[in-house]
């Protein structure tokens, strides 16, 4: 019985070849070993192409890292930047909106392709500005503020977690800026 | 007397109790209430002595228990005569706390571990063992449906008996599952598909003392018989409970014998502590502290539908965001506040223990792999409702018939553990799994004269598919979320109890119906029905937990498509039997009958069509009924797809060539009887792809000007100017949420 994912393994299950059989193994480890997390980092650092140091990966292409100058920022394996990553990186992403019944169709493709519901909802399809990979996508009403997939509490983790706490914690690293982030849109709507 | 007036007017019980040194059912229930708040551990347990003396003893204690529940179920479910029980295996059965905690459970409808605790404190509530006119005692049978004293939906039927040891109270046996049809006012089934308020949801009752001595009375069959279109198969479940019931009561005193009572009080208040460490070290070690967020909807077209005038006359969008967080010490935040308000329209409203017991269809599948199934959840998991919304209704008599569907969110929980898991790099557990059912419900009187009535688990909520991994495709017809362990018995056996319904196609695996990715979502299917000689017959789909209107329940991940939610299709007056009798190919699903329609190989006099849950109509000879379901979502970006997973979609018929040209830019030639990919053409349309989406897209700035345009404007559909006008004023989470991201000023209605 396997007690923890190999390097090797961990590795494969990154890059999406891990064959199912190997992977049915990893399922059966209740709970996962302790020293995931560790290996995990690993293969994604030596995967790294950039100066950056990684703190977290947190979907498909995007990770979060400490900038040497010290900012914590969301940055795609393109290579671009999406800024602090405590407001929503969605909101500095590129954005198309699905609205119409032909729109959704094209990639809704069951037939009678009638579905969603155009009256009801917009499909959102969130692409990195860098490499224009499709990075997110939300379906919800027209006016449905942005979701928000996953905002960690990364000096909580690493500190009480891990016990491996970072050298630059501070309490306002878990603080939502996204309201900062609209706050200035508005402002510069205004006019202010 | 509602029992929460019962409780304002009974305030005090000083007689002695039941219960162990002679505490009273809800003196019980306040200490374990008391204790666990104060400590953070079940019943106060910050060390587990049982299990550090003697593990050994321990865990053959657990496993007698477990074994009992089991055995249980799978000797009384044969005295049962409805599949739903007896083959597809929608039934569970517990041994319970005497303050209602599973201790363990058998397999089966497991979601029931959550609810158990809230059935035992209604029983508390209406004071059973102080109030001589109810009592408590040896042998007697209490069974209760209505989810407004715990459960989940109507036709989860709960039966329990107590458990004396010396005069003492130290358990419950406690039965449950779905009987067939609850007897609704305005259409058949288990899971009505209209109901305007309790008056037509149904039969429900409160716990009822339905049998002394271990018998049930014959008053109760009676009402079986005569309450609900399902009399046989309904008396017949409520056998099958008892039976169970008894098997474990006569089991768990013998096991207080060898072990003794002090053990035995001791042993399982440690199994549900321990099950709770359980979860917490899997939530420390598989997610993060964070905080994520997803939002599902269900759309119902009741307008036309009831009764003119009834304030249920309308069409309504049900909001049921899911905000989600974990603390610093492990614990789980589930905030369902942002809820639509309570209301007619639907019939998904649902109380705090039938809430809890939806959430079990996302720990239990995802989180918790532990010595066994109980209560445990509840005490890690803190579940924030919002009074006066639909889940956590204020009115009693709101309807309720089908409030299970909480469960219809449940994917929005997946995907709120998705991401922390992929920054914990537990990447093989990930795989969005939506619950989907859509279940057809029939009512009519047959030719012959007999009364008819049935709901089909078979084929259409039997088996559903999986989301994308981050490293394989999902898969068709492999699991179910909320029966995970069920035996789900031989398709073939429903056609038995369906006289006047055929399947023409049972679970076939339709090409194109998955959400798309780098990954794809396990492809939906459903059945095809042809209507023979049904006398006078009438066909719902209920049950809906997903809505093609929206989508939301089928999630896509990391750029992943959704996929579509359940669709139903009617087509009436058609020619099947001329093809039938011609010997010709016929449709096997949904979109084959659409492709026969379109070759003119099918005539059909006319087309009805649901984006969810389906009303029920009328069908004849030579009508067909399908639905399409089950599909799944995406993980990644659908360009990023390895072209030898396309081909192979193609070749075995998941895919057809244009929506693999249209989706993931590739062009696939037929050669020699078989799909290959043309490489270089593909690469050029990948390139054209992203130029299209370059051209396309803005940056997310000026599309939040455009939309908060169109926000300041309302410039909503009717239906979703009634959501906002609701949750923004009655919501304050969801208030707050929406003004702030659109900065809006404070007095901002909608």
């Amino acid at each position: 019985m396997v007690q923890s994912a190999s390097k090797d393994a961990m590795r494969r299950l990154v890059d999406g070849e891990i064959p199912w059989d190997e992977a049915k193994e990893l399922l059966h480890i209740n709970p996962k070993e302790d020293g995931r997390f560790r290996t995990y980092m690993e293969v994604l650092k030596e995967k790294w192409k950039f100066d950056d140091e990684l703190l977290l990966r947190i979907s498909e292409h995007l990770y979060i890292v400490r900038k040497k100058e010290g900012s914590r920022v969301v940055k795609c394996d393109c290579g671009h930047e999406f800024g602090d990553y405590r407001a929503n990186w969605k909101l500095s992403s590129k954005v198309y909106v699905r609205r119409t019944k032909e729109e959704l169709a094209e990639v809704m493709t069951i037939e009678p392709r009638n579905y969603p519901n155009p009256k009801l909802v917009e499909v959102r399809e969130w692409y990195c500005p860098g490499c224009f990979a499709q990075i997110g996508v939300d379906v919800v009403p027209r006016g449905y503020p942005v979701l928000w997939e996953f905002f960690p509490d990364i000096d909580t983790f690493y500190r009480e977690w891990l016990d491996v706490p970072l050298k630059d914690q501070r309490p306002d690293w878990y603080e939502d800026k996204t309201p900062e982030r609209v706050a200035q849109w508005a402002h510069k709507t205004s006019g202010g | 007397m509602l029992i929460a007036e019962r409780k304002a007017k009974d305030p005090k019980q000083t007689a002695k109790g039941l219960g162990h040194e002679g505490m009273t059912l809800r003196e019980m229930i306040e200490k374990r209430d008391r204790v666990t708040a104060e400590t953070g551990h079940y019943y106060g347990l910050t060390s587990l002595p049982l299990h550090n003396d003697d593990a050994v003893k321990m865990t053959r204690f657990n496993a007698q228990l477990t074994t009992t529940a089991v055995f249980a179920r799978e000797t009384a479910k044969h005295v049962a005569a409805s599949p739903v029980m007896r083959s597809f295996g929608e039934c569970l059965w517990m041994i319970l706390q005497p303050e209602g905690d599973a201790v363990t459970a058998s397999l089966g409808l497991i979601g029931h571990v959550q609810t158990a605790a809230f059935l035992v404190k209604s029983i508390a509530d209406m004071n059973y063992e102080g109030d001589p006119s109810l009592g408590l005692h040896e042998g007697d049978l209490i069974t209760v449906n209505d989810p407004f004293y715990g459960g989940m939906h109507g036709a989860d039927t709960y039966t329990l008996l107590p458990i004396f040891y010396q005069g003492e109270l130290i358990a419950w046996a406690a039965a449950v599952n779905h009987i067939t049809d609850m007897g609704g006012g305005l259409s058949p089934g288990g899971l009505p598909t209209i109901s305007t308020d309790v008056f037509t949801d149904g039969w429900q009752f409160p716990p009822v003392k339905m049998g002394q001595n271990f018998r049930i009375a014959k008053w109760w069959d009676e009402l079986y018989m005569r309450q609900t279109r399902t009399g046989m198969f309904n008396v017949m479940d409520q056998k099958a409970r008892v039976a169970g019931d008894k098997m474990i009561h006569d089991q768990v005193l013998k096991i207080v014998e060898e072990v003794g009572v002090d053990y035995y009080r001791q042993a399982t208040r440690e199994i549900i502590e321990r099950e709770r460490r359980h979860l917490e070290r899997v939530v420390r070690r598989s997610l993060m502290p964070g905080f994520s967020q997803h939002a599902n909807f269900n759309y119902f077209t009741w307008k036309g539908l009831v009764p003119p005038g009834s304030p249920a006359d309308k069409n309504t969008v049900l909001h049921r965001p899911v905000d989600f967080a974990i603390s610093a010490d492990g614990k789980m935040h589930v905030d369902y506040t942002g809820d639509t308000s309570e209301g007619p329209g639907h019939n998904y409203h649902v109380w705090r223990g039938g809430a809890y017991g939806g959430l079990s269809w996302w720990w239990f599948p995802q989180l918790h792999y532990g010595q066994c199934v109980n209560t445990a959840p509840n005490y890690q998991i803190n579940l924030e409702l919002r009074a006066g919304a639909h889940t956590n209704p204020t009115d009693p008599f709101v309807a309720r018939s089908a409030g299970v569907l909480v469960g219809g969110r449940v994917g929005s929980l997946f995907k709120c553990t998705q991401y922390p898991m992929l920054a914990r790099g537990i990447l093989e557990e990930i795989g969005q799994t939506d619950p989907q059912a859509l279940m057809p419900e029939f009512e009519g009187t047959l030719e012959s004269g007999v009364k008819w009535g049935f709901g089909d688990f078979g084929a259409s909520t039997g088996c559903s598919s999986t989301g994308a991994r981050p490293y394989k495709d999902g898969e068709s017809a492999t699991t179910l979320l909320w029966n995970p362990q069920s035996d789900l018995g031989e398709i073939e056996e429903w056609e038995l109890y369906m006289p006047p319904v055929v399947y023409l196609g049972k679970a076939k695996r339709l090409p194109n119906a998955c959400g798309h990715g780098k990954f794809r979502g396990g492809n939906g299917f459903g059945p095809l029905y042809m209507i023979y000689k049904p006398g006078n017959l009438r066909i719902s789909g209920s049950a809906a937990l997903t809505c093609a209107n929206f989508l939301n329940t089928t999630n896509g991940l990391a750029g992943g498509y959704p996929s579509y939610g359940a669709i139903v299709m009617a087509f009436r007056d058609t020619n099947i039997y001329e093809l039938i009798e011609r010997g010709e190919p016929h449709p096997t699903s949904v979109p084959e009958v659409l492709q026969f329609i379109k070759e003119g190989k099918l005539k059909v006099g006319e087309i009805k069509e649901w984006g969810g849950a389906a009303e029920p109509i009328e069908m004849k000879h030579g009508d067909l009924w399908g639905i399409i379901v089950h599909a799944q979502g995406g993980y990644g970006d659908p360009l990023e797809r390895n072209h030898s997973l396309i081909q192979s979609d193609l070749n075995e018929c998941l895919m057809t060539p244009d929506v693999v040209k249209e989706v993931y830019a590739v062009q696939a030639e037929s050669v020699g009887g078989a799909w290959k990919i043309d490489e270089d053409v593909s690469s050029k349309l990948k390139e054209q792809a992203l130029k299209k989406r370059k051209e396309r897209a803005v940056n997310a700035e000026e599309w939040w000007r455009m939309e908060r345009a169109e926000v300041l404007r309302k410039d909503f559909s009717e239906e979703i100017t009634a959501l906002y006008a609701d949750v923004v004023k009655n919501s304050d989470s969801f208030r707050g949420k929406f003004l702030k991201f659109w900065c809006l000023p404070d007095d901002f209605e909608i």
